[in-house]
């Protein structure tokens, strides 16, 4: 599992300020690779987090011909989400429940089975994040990025096929983001069977630095209006001559096609 | 400032060796000189030497302006159960299990309304009306009408007191759950969490410190209501003694039976009410350390 496609997806809010509706999405298709890391790149407000809410069923949209899963519609298998993992923008975690307990609600709400393997996943992937020393601890307990690296664990714990992230690093300190860069890529590269990430960022060097494919997104309503494979090997650095290339491919993609200067 | 001003932290320390807490305000300094636990009971005793002036040095009726010390002889004769109508021990027995049974009623039906009206918008629109029935109809009317319909009975004011403590139980349920972090709400879609884990993990420990409130004030509220339908018409229950000592003029076990039931409301309050409070607190690590620095 692992392959996703939208095909001809439209999706419209009502717009409370004009009786024009809010159109995000107007025959939106896209498919994305299984094991790829596929980045979402695109201009504030251009439907990358909506996207992520559709893939995970939380959004259903206006109309669509498939919102695919393994050739499989998630509108018809809802199940099918419960192999996702989330990973949000802030860590998101129940600040009454410690680290362990947090994760534990992801496993409980999955479904995860058999409910023997749940402390092995958990001491197995806290010690992945290196948050071992601080499972019995409260969110409030440690650090931002200790919290959004608990956030990552419940996400992966899971062992999903398909891990959805929405900025998770754009929160953090730069120091805390490229460390959990790395590692995230490494957890990723390392596995035989790569799981499919879809990563949204508007980060530019981020998508250079971790991707195997980046798209990139017009303002609303979306359309695709770049996309690549970037077969560097990992583990990249900024400084490499060759991310940088990319950086800058990128950024004038961002400047011609999308319509942003950066 | 010139470097030979006099500053705040060169003041001598009033305590002499306080520590630097109250630095940089001499008001810090002052409130340190009466300890924390003896604030509250300067202005009751305050309030029992003017009572006592009033009462005994000015008034001198003391059967129907009771003195402190025909009070306190009245709360010895309540303790050791003595009553013309019988155990007052029986007679506070039959109000605490009343005011009890319609708290806890009240409680769980208030706060599992309060939770889904907080998350339906359209139902608490709807409840907007019955609330404001809840929060004005004074209780004796309840008393009144329900004693038409049930007859005189435990029923009356435990159904009395459920319906007028159900009401703010209610709202600050209500209010707790509207309140609830969007974004977590999201996160708990995201992962399928289903409709038990969600009250139990999400909803129930978001909305604590109100609960907390609720109980608090429906249970302060209940002494007061439990008493005037024991008053209004009932066979037994402090209120009917209470009710009986009005009736023959004499007043100071009145008085006596209000003291006892501020006490009472005082030690739940603190010691029940106030231990929730900081277990619920404790599960914080960040919440714990502002209650430590008090």
């Amino acid at each position: 599992m692992g392959e996703i496609e939208l095909r001809n997806v439209s999706l419209s809010f009502p717009n409370p300020k004009s009786p024009e509706p809010n159109v995000v999405y107007e025959n939106f298709s896209i498919k994305i690779e299984k094991g790829s890391f596929t980045f979402l790149l695109g201009p504030s407000g251009c439907g990358k987090s909506t996207f992520l809410n559709i893939i995970n069923g939380l959004l259903t949209p206006t109309s669509a011909d498939a919102v695919l899963v393994d050739g499989q519609d998630i509108r018809r298998h809802p199940e099918l989400t419960r192999r996702m993992g989330y990973v949000f923008q802030g860590p998101r975690l129940l600040p009454w429940k410690t680290l362990r307990e947090n994760v534990e609600f992801g496993l409980k709400g999955l479904g995860v089975q058999p409910k023997e393997r749940w402390p092995e996943l958990i001491e197995k992937y806290f010690a992945m994040a290196g948050l071992s020393k601080f499972m019995d601890h409260y969110p409030s307990q440690v650090s931002g990025g200790m919290q959004q690296r608990a956030a990552i664990v419940r996400a992966w714990v899971n062992e999903p096929e398909i891990l959805l992230m929405d900025e998770p690093f754009s929160h953090l300190d730069e120091i805390t983001a490229a460390e959990l860069r790395s590692e995230l890529v490494s957890l990723w590269a390392r596995e035989e069977e790569r799981r499919t990430i879809v990563f949204v960022t508007h980060n530019i060097s981020e998508a250079a630095q971790m991707a195997s494919d980046v798209v990139v997104l017009t303002p609303t309503p979306s359309q695709i209006c770049y996309r690549r494979t970037i077969d560097i090997p990992w583990p990249r650095t900024s400084t490499d001559d060759a991310v940088f290339e990319i950086e800058k491919e990128l950024r004038h993609v961002f400047a011609e096609r999308a319509g942003v200067r950066v | 400032m010139p470097a030979d001003a006099p500053t705040l932290d060169q003041k001598p320390n009033a305590d002499g060796g306080m520590t630097p807490a109250s630095e940089g305000s001499g008001h810090g300094a002052r409130e340190h000189r009466v300890p924390r636990w003896l604030r509250p009971w300067i202005p009751m005793g305050v309030l029992v030497v003017v009572w006592w002036v009033v009462t005994d040095l000015v008034l001198q009726k003391p059967r129907i302006y009771p003195t402190p010390q025909l009070v306190a002889g009245e709360l010895g004769r309540i303790l050791s159960g003595e009553s013309p109508l019988g155990s007052t021990y029986a007679h506070a027995g039959a109000t605490l299990a009343r005011l009890l049974v319609a708290f806890l009623a009240a409680f769980v039906i208030g706060t599992v309304l309060g939770i889904v009206a907080g998350r339906v918008k359209s139902l608490f629109d709807f409840s907007n009306s019955l609330v404001w029935i809840g929060l004005a109809v004074p209780s004796v009317v309840w008393v009144f009408v329900f004693l038409v319909v049930f007859g005189i009975g435990d029923v009356v004011p435990v159904v009395a007191l459920v319906v007028m403590l159900t009401t703010p139980v209610f709202l600050g349920s209500a209010e707790g759950a509207k309140a609830i972090d969007r974004e977590l709400l999201e996160m708990a879609a995201s992962y399928r969490a289903d409709w038990r884990s969600r009250l139990r993990d999400l909803y129930l420990p978001a909305i604590l410190p109100f609960m907390l409130a609720n109980g608090r004030v429906a249970f302060a509220l209940g002494i007061k209501v439990v008493i005037i339908a024991e008053v209004v018409g009932l066979p037994n229950g402090i209120g009917l003694l209470v009710k009986y000592w009005k009736d023959q003029l004499y007043m100071a076990p009145v008085v006596a039976w209000g003291v006892l039931l501020i006490v009472m409301g005082f030690v739940v309050d603190r010691w029940l009410f106030g231990y929730f409070e900081k277990r619920s607190l404790r599960r914080t690590g960040a919440r714990v350390s502002v209650v430590s620095a008090e």
